[in-house]
């Protein structure tokens, strides 16, 4: 982290500290003190480290599955050209379908639980990573692939060690769009659902707090999802984003 | 014999490239091709390697008829993403080895014969277009090949590039007896590299015996009259 963001955040937390100061009224804005204090206490004793964590997994279980579709529709793609045009149509109806919009029909389909959170997930992921997937295959390099032919590789061989790797690029941004639509449609959904699993995840954390009027509470969980946010996209997704772009010399 | 074209004919749409032709490539030969652009030089070759179907007749490969591509007819492309742009230089030269399960050549020494001991750990996209060609070649001979069909492989380089290029095939021809097919549009290198040149016409294709000795003088005066000879021959 670099000084200016630094200041930054001491600024937010001092405007903070101020306004709430000047509201007086812990129950609509606490102190960052305050905040401070219950996010501990929450992550300690109120398990909220579990909630983000049962979020969290769901997503990745979500990616994982989402990834293999994509893959394997990306292999069939290479073979078959219809089988690109087919999910280039279907990606054009589902792509723009808001995640939380296709809940309800979910939960008729799967019942309220990790069945209907996967079946959302894959929605919010599967289709960007197609599109970049495609857009990688339709620009891939006849020569490279000529290779594999030379090489009297077969389709699947070619794919591990040629188009897979030369995709890396596009997969490994489409992933990171497809986890920021699937960690707001989780959460959304997670309000809707309750208590599932053990504990249930943030969303519904948040929705607890708000049902005990704990504003404090809400906070501490929106300074979770912040992070958990902030540590995926910065430090994991960028930070891959940044290695094959800089390795593969797609940097222009 | 080493490859022998027989009756082929490949059209695209209505365009009709080759009609019927029948050609010979023995085994060691340097064969250059040359002819104006869109005649279909890149076509032949990719036929010759099998990448490209034919209409009619057939490629005969060591006496037997083939219709795929195989590890003994390797192609090199005149542009540079035919490499691996996430695995180093040394990484893409061996890229065959793995997956042919052969032993090939040594590494070492080709690296050093291709001058690229000095960057063998970098990326295609830290390398000139020079060093990227002589990787291309690295990787298309280390597996032994009995054929190197190369379309063009020198024209995005500049002269003096060009040149120690041109020198480099010439020494892996020699030192590891394979036969070389190549594209080119440039008449002199036809000359200066093959021993054999085929002209792709509209027509017809002709094909002459390279009379010049080696090692030849570009700047000798048969040289340049063959040369022109050629050209009047390229229609
Ligand atoms: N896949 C294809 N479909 C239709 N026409 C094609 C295809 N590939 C090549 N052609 C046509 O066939 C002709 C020969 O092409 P080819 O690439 O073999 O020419 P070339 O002699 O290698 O030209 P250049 O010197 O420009 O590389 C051209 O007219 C080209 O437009
Ligand atoms: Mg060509």
């Amino acid at each position: 982290m670099n000084n200016r963001k630094f200041i930054y955040i001491l600024l937010l937390i001092l405007s903070w500290e101020l306004i709430s100061r000047v509201v007086g009224n812990d129950q609509l804005m606490p102190t960052s003190l305050v905040i401070a204090e219950k996010l501990w206490y929450e992550l300690i004793e109120g398990k909220l480290w579990l909630y983000a964590f049962y979020s969290i997994v769901a997503i990745f279980i979500g990616l994982g599955i989402s990834t293999i579709l994509a893959l394997s529709i990306s292999l069939f793609s290479i073979k078959y050209k219809w089988v690109m045009d087919f999910f280039k149509f279907l990606n054009s109806i589902l792509h723009p379908l808001p995640g939380i919009a296709i809940l309800p029909i979910l939960i008729i389909w799967f019942g309220v639980g990790y069945k209907a959170i996967f079946a959302l997930v894959i929605h919010s992921v599967l289709w960007p990573i197609i599109t970049n997937l495609f857009l990688a295959l339709e620009t891939f390099p006849k020569t490279l692939s000529m290779v594999g032919d030379n090489y009297e590789m077969g389709l699947l061989r070619k794919f591990w060690y040629i188009y897979f790797p030369g995709i890396m690029p596009s997969f490994i941004s489409g992933i990171k769009t497809g986890w920021a639509r699937a960690f707001r449609a989780v959460i959304s959904a997670e309000m809707f659902f309750g208590v599932i699993g053990a504990t249930g995840g943030l969303g519904w954390y948040l929705v607890k707090k708000r049902v005990f009027l704990d504003t404090t509470g809400i906070f501490a969980g929106l300074v979770v999802i912040i992070i958990i946010g902030i540590i995926l996209e910065r430090f994991v997704f960028n930070k891959l984003e940044k290695i094959t772009i800089e390795k593969w010399g797609l940097k222009s | 014999m080493s490859i022998v074209l027989k009756n082929i004919s490949k059209k695209y749409e209505n365009k009709i490239l080759f009609e019927n032709i029948n050609l010979e490539i023995d085994s060691g030969e340097f064969i250059t091709i040359v002819g104006k652009s869109g005649i279909g030089k890149s076509t032949l070759l990719s036929i010759i390697g099998s990448f490209e179907k034919v209409d009619d007749g057939e490629v005969i490969f060591n006496e037997k008829s083939v219709k795929k591509p195989d590890r003994n007819r390797i192609i090199v492309f005149q542009t540079f993403d035919q490499l691996l742009p996430w695995k180093t230089v040394r990484e893409n030269i061996e890229f065959p080895l793995i997956h042919t399960n052969s032993n090939g050549l040594d590494i070492e020494k080709l690296l050093d014969e291709l001058d690229l001991k000095s960057v063998e750990n970098l990326y295609p996209h830290q390398l000139s277009g020079g060093m990227k060609q002589r990787v291309a070649i690295g990787r298309s001979i280390i597996t032994k090949p009995q054929v190197l069909l190369m379309d063009e492989p020198f024209g995005s380089l500049d002269v003096g590039t060009r040149q120690n290029l041109q020198r480099l095939v010439l020494f892996l021809w020699k030192e590891y007896n394979i036969t070389i097919v190549f594209v080119t549009h440039d008449v002199s290198e036809a000359v200066l590299l093959g021993n054999r040149i085929w002209i792709l016409n509209e027509s017809e294709i002709i094909e002459i015996e390279n009379p010049i000795m080696r090692p030849r003088d570009q700047m000798a005066a048969n040289y340049q009259m063959f040369v022109g000879e050629l050209i009047k021959n390229i229609k």
